[in-house]
């Protein structure tokens, strides 16, 4: 694993009872990479996703983060990881309600380090919502909330972000807002994961994994990707890909 | 910004912000800390009072002479000083001299004492007329003054004999009023000391001091020996009946408050372990994002175990003083007495509340444990 890798998935399986929910997955994930995840559901997307999270281990096979094991790790040991690698962005937005935008990035500060609340507040103007810094989540749109979460991910300046369904709860303007405010994050060199059912968020990132039945089923690589990465062994056709993504409602 | 800064700026701002669920969820703590301030107000409040009201019917001490020796007025006086140094509650006392007198040629039971002093020792003393006012009026026991017809206002010629066996001159004595008492005073003549040492040698001499001590059986025995210490002449008793009577009421009473403080500070628990448990669940995906941010479970529980603490002390504080109102109710309608302000109920209610408060969330661990963040922010 070189050092230009974040993740490194070899035969990753979990499996529920009699249901493998992941199955035999490999997967590498360059550092500045913007990956999508798309697939119908109970394909395994979700799985995938808590397990790059940390909040979930496999049945079986390697997970590497930075080179380091997570498949070995106790629940303790997850969390410390979480807290200092990972920035987590949810179709939920889950902010907490009752605390102001600017104390919410600040919670993720209280379990990282040291609160700051300059360097809160920059993060908030970083996604442009230093002005709404003191307003708490019911005085703000969703779109907006968004952002804070956005800013609460990259607040500790993890390895890498991982959003799950991030435009799945905003109408189309504020999904355009966050959207630019990914391209932006990725051009300053932010490694993105984005779990999605739409296709056309899907299709923002510079590969795109489809996952079925928890299996992965195909990689689409744009020219970027290449262009950045190389190129993998998996290579599908970008329209047959984005058929696939298209043609399936839920994400989970 | 410190992390402790940090931490209780999250709570305040869930406290301040969350105020209507926050009173909720303290209002099992506020009812606690309530019945238990206004019960602990009563425990020792009332007792106390009680044990005052009881020292007003009776004597719990006596004072007599030490075998042939003789009590006088200076030994009072020195008795009275010892009490004082040795820090003992002296509610009343009064002396006692008794006598005989002649009257008719007939020989008359006489006690003599200080009016004021003996009737606040002996508040059941009922009198038809009038308490002697002044020097020369006394009172006559009910069965003396039926014996020979004795009312108030009339006058009355009493006399001693001297030791060579003659009767001393005629003491006109006015009687102001008839004493009853259901007791040997009944068959008395009772007058001041210094009436009856204008008939009688003016020597001093005292038969018995009768004390109202607030203290309980064992600090009577004390104060006995202490007194027999101080002074030769005299022998300080206890009076048993009394006091063990006194002691027995005290201790069923202070008891049953006891038993049912411990068991409003059980329901008390088991309601605000219930009530943090549906905290829990309420903020269930709160908590689930702190473990998404990197929470640990310890961090988690240490944070539910503080506010649990601060939520006691907030309950604490408002239950203490609905306690000290409702005490102050009870003890003036149901006990008719007068609350005396106990301002250290307010931190002890804080402190019982903060810790009852702690330990009711330490049953939340295992919930907080279980919560799964995948499983929760995921909405599945």
């Amino acid at each position: 694993m070189d050092s230009q890798t974040v993740y490194s998935l070899t035969g990753v399986s979990r499996v529920y009872g009699d249901v493998a929910a992941l199955n035999n997955a490999d997967l590498t994930i360059h550092k500045g990479e913007w990956l999508s995840i798309v697939g119908p559901s109970g394909s395994g997307k979700t799985t995938l996703m808590n397990i790059l999270g940390c909040m979930d281990t496999p049945t079986s096979g390697t997970v590497l983060l930075d080179g380091e094991r997570l498949d070995r790790q106790g629940e303790r040991e997850l969390a410390i990881i979480r807290r200092r690698r990972i920035g987590l962005i949810f179709q939920k937005f889950h902010l907490i309600k009752h605390l102001t935008a600017l104390e919410n990035v600040m919670v993720a500060q209280y379990y990282h380090s040291m609160p700051d609340e300059g360097e809160a507040h920059a993060a908030l103007e970083r996604v442009g919502m230093g002005s709404r810094a003191t307003h708490l989540p019911r005085e703000m749109s969703g779109g907006e909330q968004q952002r804070v979460c956005i800013a609460r991910a990259l607040i500790n300046s993890p390895s890498v972000v991982l959003a799950d369904e991030p435009t799945g709860n905003l109408d189309e303007a504020n999904e355009q807002i966050v959207l630019d405010l990914f391209h932006r994050l990725h051009d300053e060199g932010t490694t993105l994961v984005v779990v999605t059912h739409d296709a056309m968020v899907a299709s923002q990132g510079q590969r795109q994994v489809i996952l079925n039945h928890g299996r992965i089923a195909d990689v689409v690589e744009t020219e970027d990707y290449v262009r950045a990465f190389g190129t993998s062994t998996a290579v599908s056709t970008g329209s047959a890909a984005a058929a696939a993504a298209d043609g399936e409602g839920e994400s989970r | 910004m410190t992390r402790a800064r940090m931490y209780l700026r999250m709570i305040t701002r869930s406290f301040i912000r969350r105020i209507s669920r926050v009173l909720i969820a303290s209002l099992s703590i506020i009812v606690g800390a309530t019945t238990l301030s206004a019960l602990g107000i009563i425990t020792y409040t009332v007792p106390e009072q009680i044990a005052r009201e009881l020292r007003s019917y009776g004597a719990n001490l006596v004072v007599s002479p030490a075998g042939a020796q003789t009590v006088r007025t200076d030994d009072l006086t020195a008795i009275n000083a010892a009490l004082a140094a040795d820090g003992a509650t002296v509610v009343g006392y009064a002396p006692y001299r008794q006598d005989n007198l002649l009257y008719n040629q007939q020989p008359v039971s006489a006690m003599a004492t200080d009016f004021a002093l003996a009737t606040a020792m002996r508040p059941y003393w009922s009198v038809e007329g009038a308490l002697p006012a002044r020097s020369g009026e006394v009172l006559v026991g009910r069965d003396l003054a039926k014996k020979y017809g004795f009312e108030a206002g009339e006058q009355i010629a009493v006399r001693t004999q001297t030791d060579d066996g003659t009767d001393s001159a005629a003491v006109n004595l006015t009687v102001s009023g008839v004493l009853r008492t259901g007791g040997s005073e009944d068959a008395m003549l009772v007058l001041s000391l210094d009436d009856l040492e204008s008939i009688l040698p003016a020597d001093g001499r005292l038969d018995m001091i009768e004390y109202s001590l607030l203290a309980d059986e064992g600090e009577l025995g004390d104060i006995a020996t202490m007194i027999d210490d101080t002074d030769d002449s005299v022998h300080a008793q206890v009076v048993k009946r009394i006091t063990k009577s006194e002691s027995s009421v005290l201790l069923t009473l202070r008891a049953l408050i006891w038993i049912v403080s411990l068991v409003v500070g059980a329901l008390t628990l088991i309601s605000v372990s219930t009530t943090m448990n549906a905290v829990v669940s309420e903020r269930a995906t709160e908590l689930a994002l702190k473990k998404a941010l990197g929470a640990s479970n310890k961090e988690l529980v240490g944070e539910f175990f503080g506010e649990g603490v601060i939520l006691g002390l907030f309950g604490g504080l408002v239950g203490a003083l609905c306690g000290m109102a409702v005490g102050g109710a009870v003890t003036q309608e149901v006990f008719n007495l007068n609350l005396q302000a106990s301002w250290w109920v307010v931190p002890l209610t804080m402190a019982i509340s903060a810790v009852v408060s702690g330990l009711g969330s330490f049953v939340t661990v295992r919930r907080i444990t279980n919560i799964d963040p995948a499983v929760v922010l995921g909405g599945e």
